[in-house]
């Protein structure tokens, strides 16, 4: 299973976008994946697949699962859109760090262990996910947390949206220094599959950092406000979005499209996995492959 | 940069993976490193103010001289992270809005060599709206705020 997280610590940079349209692409190609989404604001990536109206409701949620207390399967938290299978964010993530706590605290009481980092992982283990799912992907909130920490310890391996600026080299440098931290406390071993800039206007500036970045960068995404700020607006992907929503195709967004089809086939070969039916890449009318 | 390999990580799921529990504390409270976008310096472990200790960290006593005469050291170089002494309030933006404040945001980090961070600059704008609370009703009537249909 290819498993990873979409971070970066700078918001606002795409984090979220990225994580949904790979997640479409690696489905447009006959995989199936899941999308685990941890952030506790609204204006999320459940929001953006719009899976989002019952985050306030009082419904079974991850964060129950997480803390031991389930009321239901957890397949039966699972939403299906676009061949994407999400576990739409509840409400419930914004006190996850308390709720942890909390299970922490009474396990220790009891003289039981309770590792506050390693419940999504656990839950995602117990629910059979890697036997089912051909990828999964986090997005976490950029901020650090135990958001962050479980989703980057049940996934190991990071794609990092960034602005080619020096506040996205900042953002990657802060991330050096967080992940270290992480990896010698949980004792993992986190890798990053790629970097992916965003909003590349090709300034001289930009192409200075771009030749800075020390991790793979497969892809460099042109400026694409109009088309993910759509995306927004309808409730889809990009994929999605071109193919309903634009009554004329721009080629610069198809480029895009394409982009985001070959990022998927490079990181599927990272962890040596093999799409079924993988599209010419921007090949927009290419129907969601559902296995 | 160091820390991070390239590549993919290991497999969280296989089958010697160790996810028992023991691994923890979490770096939470010793806070690995400046979680923010923002620009503190992450050295800036400034005493606080109470405990008074002017001679540490030089660096940090010279990059706010003003500590050392009024004792109160800033809020950006006080915190550890961005978040600190802050609850969390969700916004709701219209779009022209956000780009208003993502301008906003460049502008200032043209004042301030770079980094500013979004949630600073966001308190900061609610502060000088509440010291113009009449350009404040302004806005709100132009929003429909005060109609009245007769």
């Amino acid at each position: 299973m290819l498993a990873y997280s979409t971070y970066s610590e700078a918001g606002g940079v795409g984090k979220t976008t990225t994580a949904a349209n790979l997640a479409v692409a690696h489905a447009r190609a006959g995989l199936k994946p899941l999308v685990v989404p941890l952030d506790p604001q609204d204006g999320d990536l459940s929001r953006l697949f719009g899976v989002d109206e019952r985050r306030t409701d009082s419904v079974d949620t991850l964060v129950r699962h997480m803390i031991r207390r389930p009321n239901g399967d957890f397949d039966d938290l699972v939403r299906t859109v676009e061949g994407v299978d999400i576990v739409p964010e509840h409400n419930m993530l914004s006190d996850l760090a308390d709720f942890l706590q909390r299970e922490r605290d009474q396990a220790e009481a009891m003289g039981e262990a309770f590792g506050m980092h390693a419940q999504l992982l656990r839950v995602l283990r117990d629910a059979g996910v890697p036997d089912r799912y051909d990828v999964l992907i986090c997005d976490p909130p950029a901020t650090e947390g135990p958001h962050l920490y479980n989703a980057i310890n049940a996934t190991r391996s990071l794609v990092i949206p960034l602005e080619p600026s020096a506040k996205g080299r900042a953002a990657v440098e802060g991330l050096e220094a967080l992940v270290a931290g992480l990896e010698a406390q949980l004792d993992v071993d986190v890798g990053v599959l790629a970097a992916v800039p965003i909003g590349f206007k090709n300034t001289r500036d930009q192409r200075t950092i771009l030749d800075e970045i020390d991790y793979p960068v497969p892809e460099v995404i042109g400026e694409r406000a109009s088309l993910m700020e759509g995306c927004w607006m309808q409730q889809c992907s990009a994929f999605e979005y071109v193919r309903s929503h634009r009554s004329k195709r721009r080629d610069y967004e198809v480029d895009t499209l394409a982009q985001f089809d070959r990022l998927a086939r490079y990181l599927e070969q990272q962890v040596g996995i093999e799409a079924p039916h993988p599209p010419e890449p921007g090949d927009v009318d290419q129907e969601v492959m559902t296995a | 940069m160091t820390g991070m390999k390239q590549g993919a990580g290991e497999d969280p799921f296989a089958e010697d993976a160790d996810v028992s529990d023991d691994a923890e504390a979490g770096p939470t409270t010793d806070r690995a490193s400046e979680s923010s976008s923002d620009a503190t310096p992450t050295d800036a472990e400034v005493d606080s103010p109470e405990s008074g200790q002017e001679t540490a960290q030089t660096d940090d006593a010279t990059r706010s001289s003003s500590a050392e005469t009024t004792m109160q050291v800033p809020y950006t170089l006080r915190r550890d992270s961005v978040q600190d002494g802050r609850d969390r309030y969700p916004l709701f933006l219209q779009s022209e809005t956000k780009r208003a404040e993502r301008d906003a945001l460049h502008d200032l980090e043209d004042q301030f060599d770079g980094n500013v961070s979004l949630t600073d600059l966001r308190e900061a704008l609610v502060l000088a709206g509440l010291d113009h609370l009449d350009e404040v009703e302004a806005q709100l009537r132009t929003w429909g705020y005060g109609l009245t249909f007769d």
